[in-house]
């Protein structure tokens, strides 16, 4: 993995992070979508079950390779092996779904040691359909954990969302990282 | 108190601005029609009866002279942050005052009309009465954001009812060292602290403006926990506190237009609804106080910070601002990144990011006004930016090829 690095996608199902792979991806992310069949079903048709793949090729032949974790809890053996070497994570949060605060804070709980070693960027979407919980007591929430980092609505669909999301989890990393002209 | 202009027939004075921004050109627009009853119009090099020169542009100097072998005999008013060389010429220092604006106008006037040079006929860029829609409305609207549905909303009526005794500050344009940064691509090294004399220039007051009321109609409403109206030379404007939004009548883009200009308290009221007040059901907009506020004071700073800023004392945010739909700033998210990362003054700021201190003012000023900024005092074993272990220094390069990559598609 020398030349190959890793940015991570969770969140729980259907908070986009497969369409957010899509977003930036330089190919059609591979997906390892499979019928829901589960409570799965009731917000959408077809659910992850391994991961989603997509990737980015840089400059001087590396790689950045995207990867989304599945979204239901039984998968979770899944997420230890797909953060190793990851530089970041990005963590979805559907407003829409009955406690996102229970979720945030399930996310952080399982994927705490990576976030410290690496940093957390944090896009809520669907915020159009549900406008509660705000972001500043999303903020409230992150503050009581101890944690300050990048917290944007984000619509998945729209890839300059995702770049921002990115942007500001790379400079959360490196905040003197500035963009060679 | 402005100076006193007769009242009878006379031709509005045609005005070529020179070396201005789009800005500085919007902002004497809407003075001029709102508040001069179009007494002066901005028109075309080839048609004006005078020219304003912003002496702080690029090649100002240049443009001058070559003007003056041009137009010999037109009559100028240089505008500048410094005193500088003006040949006679009329010469007013940034911030301009209205005042001393008018009456170096006023003074032209008189002697062109004693010279009876100004000409009865040729054409101006917009006739007198004849200004529905003052170009700062459109061009001052951002593309970005909820901003592109303002363009969409219906054509409004654009009679504003200003106070009669406005007495703001219009064009403090702020010193653009970088230009030649910024055109170059070059960045330079970032512009010390400013000495004593020219700090003015860096601080604006934004009690002295829209904002300031809007801040105070905000904390009413906070305090009280009911809707505020807004009432002052705009149409009307009310906080709704519960769900931290703002109804405002009037267009939005004509709203941020007024940024700019001072408004005296006298003319403001600010007073709490009754119980279950609300907008009316039709006219009017609404939109999260947030975007609105920040947007208001990046357009109301214009680069500058509010007076008693201490450039050197320690800050940061108290968490990260909504930056997929505020209004960009240049280089905000890495600013946002270093100010939730450490306390950084304002001047290590921009040494570490080296970037212009304009940007990082903006950012300041739009941060403070959403009660973002938090100061804090310097202790002894605070961990210095330049002394902080990096742990991420390895990845640098990796970091930049994944931005670069990012930004080329976007």
């Amino acid at each position: 993995m020398d030349n190959n690095y890793k940015l991570i996608f969770t969140g729980p199902v259907g908070a986009g992070k497969t369409t957010a792979i899509q977003a930036i991806s330089d190919t059609p992310p591979v997906t390892t979508d499979a019928i829901a069949t589960d409570m799965t079903q009731n917000i959408k048709e077809t659910t992850t079950v391994a991961m989603d793949y997509g990737s980015m090729q840089l400059e001087g032949g590396e790689c950045l390779h995207l990867y989304g974790t599945p979204g239901q809890e039984r998968f979770n053996f899944m997420w230890e092996i797909l953060t190793k070497g990851g530089i970041g994570l990005i963590l979805l949060l559907d407003n829409t779904r009955a406690d996102p605060f229970q979720d945030m804070h399930f996310f952080l709980n399982s994927f705490r040691s990576f976030i410290d070693s690496t940093h957390l960027a944090i896009g809520v979407t669907q915020t159009d359909r549900c406008a509660t919980p705000r972001l500043d007591q999303y903020h409230e929430q992150l503050s009581s954990a101890g944690l300050k980092v990048p917290l944007f609505e984000v619509d998945a669909r729209q890839r300059r969302d995702v770049v921002v999301l990115v942007e500001a989890l790379l400079f959360s990393l490196a905040p003197d990282l500035k963009v060679s002209a | 108190m402005m100076p006193s202009i007769d009242n009878h027939y006379r031709k509005p004075l045609r005005i070529s601005l020179i070396g201005m921004d789009q800005r500085a050109r919007d902002a004497l627009q809407l003075f001029f029609h709102n508040l001069c009853h179009d007494d002066y119009l901005l028109a075309d090099d080839s048609a004006a009866d005078i020219s304003i020169f912003d002496m702080d542009a690029l090649h100002a100097q240049k443009s001058r002279a070559e003007h003056s072998q041009k137009h010999p005999q037109r009559p100028a008013i240089l505008v500048s942050l410094l005193e500088c060389e003006h040949d006679g010429a009329a010469f007013l220092k940034k911030p301009i005052q209205p005042q001393e604006l008018l009456s170096a106008l006023e003074k032209i006037r008189r002697e062109l009309t004693a010279g009876e040079r100004i000409a009865a006929t040729a054409p101006v860029d917009e006739p007198k009465g004849k200004l529905p829609r003052p170009p700062v409305l459109d061009m001052a609207v951002s593309t970005t954001g909820y901003d592109a549905n303002e363009d969409a909303a219906a054509p409004e009526k654009q009679e504003e009812e200003l106070a009669p005794n406005y007495s703001g500050e219009i064009i403090p344009l702020f010193p653009d060292t970088h230009r030649k940064e910024e055109q170059s691509g070059q960045p330079e090294v970032v512009v010390p602290e400013p000495p004593q004399k020219e700090k003015a220039a860096f601080l604006y007051n934004p009690e002295s403006y829209l904002q300031g009321y809007i801040q105070k109609a905000c904390q009413l409403a906070r305090q009280q926990n009911r809707n505020v109206s807004l009432l002052g030379p705009w149409r009307p404007i009310i906080i709704l506190p519960e769900t931290r939004e703002i109804w405002v009548e009037q267009s939005h883009a004509h709203l941020y237009a007024l940024s700019v200009m001072a408004i005296q308290p006298e003319d403001v009221t600010i007073t709490p609804l009754e119980s279950g007040e609300m907008p009316p059901e039709e006219g009017g907009s609404i939109l999260p106080i947030e975007l609105f506020l920040w947007k208001l004071a990046v357009r109301t700073a214009r680069g500058r910070i509010p007076v008693g800023t201490d450039l050197r004392a320690p800050i940061h945010l108290t968490h990260w601002p909504n930056l997929s739909r505020l209004m960009p700033i240049h280089h905000g998210l890495r600013i946002a990144a270093l100010w939730t990362s450490q306390p950084v003054s304002l001047m290590e700021t921009a040494t570490i990011l080296n970037i212009p201190p304009k940007y990082i003012f903006s950012f300041y000023s739009a941060a403070n006004a959403l009660g973002l900024i938090v100061h804090e005092k310097r202790s002894n074993d605070d961990d210095r930016p330049s002394r902080q272990a990096n742990q991420q220094q390895e990845h640098i390069g990796l970091f930049r090829k994944i931005l670069a990559r990012l930004r080329k598609r976007t």
